[in-house]
């Protein structure tokens, strides 16, 4: 099914990529809407609250490390329940893959290609789409290994170009708003984060694993969340709450701001690369999760010729998603429930199925 | 029939002439059933994409399942709905 095996080192990368993703312009946004000016301690808490998920995922994925998730739903409920409850996570898989396409679109014929129709952008980026998971998963790590040094420069030297900008009193007062918008910032940095990163679930198994594995996996998801938190906490700097909260991309507002000595300015692109980057790099691990686990589910020999198919799937469904971006913002708050489910509370449920199987077996 | 359905059809037909016969060539027929129902439903939603149709979304489906939760956590956090 899938030949290709990736190395940790790789698999950290991917991880930084898939937790950074589309939440560089979303999450500020949404974390600073409900927090206020407490929106970094928020993505702090996400952090601390998404960490130990990360972690569960990584050591759930070990109870069978041969397996995906789809894989392990038959062993463990049997054909029927199994599949239904695989069916579950492969709709989860692509609309998760069309929600990131669309949030690609929407962001690049409002911000950058304004005369573009977004079918256009969507029909780009799927025939991208195919032809990476057409080449398979090694070279879908390969290249997000290749342009990771960019990334990483792209991303300091938008922190760097953008502090002179930051003012510490846009922070105060600190707690002002209560521990509840605290709490309710955080769940948006904990789920859409690190609960979206379930779909390691799917590659885990193509890992070559070494004594490292544990341990490049956790620092990946660190450096992502860490990512995650300054950006918010560099938004916060540089627009304050109440602009960030009436921004879609405030992170790209605040990218707008850079201004050396009256010459180097406008160069916002830098973030809009480094996000089209990260979310490229998370979509097209959600549509392979897909891909392979319909092809797994069907008992399929191979699952790329199933990817033009999903590419079409992806095109009208990508359009379908969302009639605006209002309707945008009323089903995220839906999303944190769905993420939840899919990385701590299907995962909980097979692992004490796992647990009480085997204690069964011992005691027979 | 319009222009788009004639444009998507013609697709569909052309990815099923490039995928199909190695397929059916290898004897793999589980394959060639399910990218055959694939290609179906992607090009059905694919015009309606394209002709700018509007359907419900597919975020309906999480929303039914989620929504007496989604009440719940807004009742905890005391959120107001907008």
């Amino acid at each position: 099914m899938e030949n290709g095996r990736i190395s940790s080192r790789q698999l950290a990368v991917l991880v930084i990529y898939f937790i950074i993703g589309d939440m560089l312009l979303i999450l500020p946004s949404l974390t600073i809407s409900a927090a206020k000016q407490d929106g970094w301690i928020s993505g702090g808490m996400g952090l601390l609250i998404g960490w130990p998920i990360a972690w569960f995922l990584y050591r759930f994925s070990r109870l069978f490390p041969k397996l995906t998730i789809i894989q392990y739903n038959r062993r463990l409920l049997g054909r029927w329940v199994g599949g239904l409850i695989s069916l579950f996570y492969l709709y989860y898989y692509l609309v998760t893959t069309a929600m990131l396409l669309r949030e690609a679109g929407d962001f690049l014929t409002t911000q950058i290609f304004t005369e573009t129709p977004i079918n256009a952008i969507h029909f780009m980026m799927i025939v991208t789409l195919v032809w990476g998971t057409k080449s398979g998963l090694e070279a879908i790590a390969r290249s997000g290994e290749t342009f990771f040094p960019l990334y990483i420069f792209l991303f300091l030297a938008l922190f760097v170009l953008l502090l002179p900008q930051a003012e510490l009193s846009r922070l105060q007062p600190v707690m002002g708003e209560g521990l509840r918008a605290i709490t309710h910032g955080s769940l948006y940095s904990s789920t859409f984060t690190f609960c979206e990163l379930n779909t390691v679930l799917m590659f885990l198994p193509y890992v070559v694993t070494s004594k490292t594995t544990e341990r490049d996996y956790l620092i990946g998801v660190f450096l992502g969340g860490m990512a995650i938190c300054s950006i918010i906490l560099l938004t916060l700097l540089v627009i304050g709450p109440n602009l960030a909260s009436s921004y879609l991309y405030a992170t790209y507002a605040a990218a707008q701001k850079i201004n050396v000595g009256n010459f180097l300015q406008r160069v916002e692109a830098i973030l809009a690369i480094n996000w089209i980057l990260s979310t490229f790099f998370k979509t097209i691990l959600d549509f392979y999760a897909f891909l392979l686990g319909t092809a797994q589910l069907f008992k399929l020999r191979d699952y790329r010729p199933l990817s033009i198919p999903g590419g079409m799937l992806l095109f009208g469904l990508a359009f379908a998603i969302t009639t605006n971006t209002v309707y945008f913002d009323y089903i995220v708050d839906y999303y944190i429930f769905w993420d939840f489910t899919c990385a701590f509370v299907l995962p909980l449920m097979l692992y004490m199925v796992y647990k009480f199987r085997s204690q069964t077996m011992l005691s027979k | 029939m319009t222009l788009t359905t004639i444009v998507v059809g013609f697709c569909s037909l052309a990815i099923a002439a490039f995928e199909l016969p190695p397929l059916i060539k290898k004897g793999w027929a589980r394959e060639a059933l399910i990218f055959i129902v694939m290609l179906v439903a992607g090009a059905i939603v694919s015009i309606v994409a394209l002709k700018e149709i509007q359907t419900p979304s597919p975020m309906r489906v999480p929303e039914l399942i989620y929504k007496p939760l989604y009440q719940w956590m807004q009742h905890i956090l005391q959120v107001k709905d907008d």
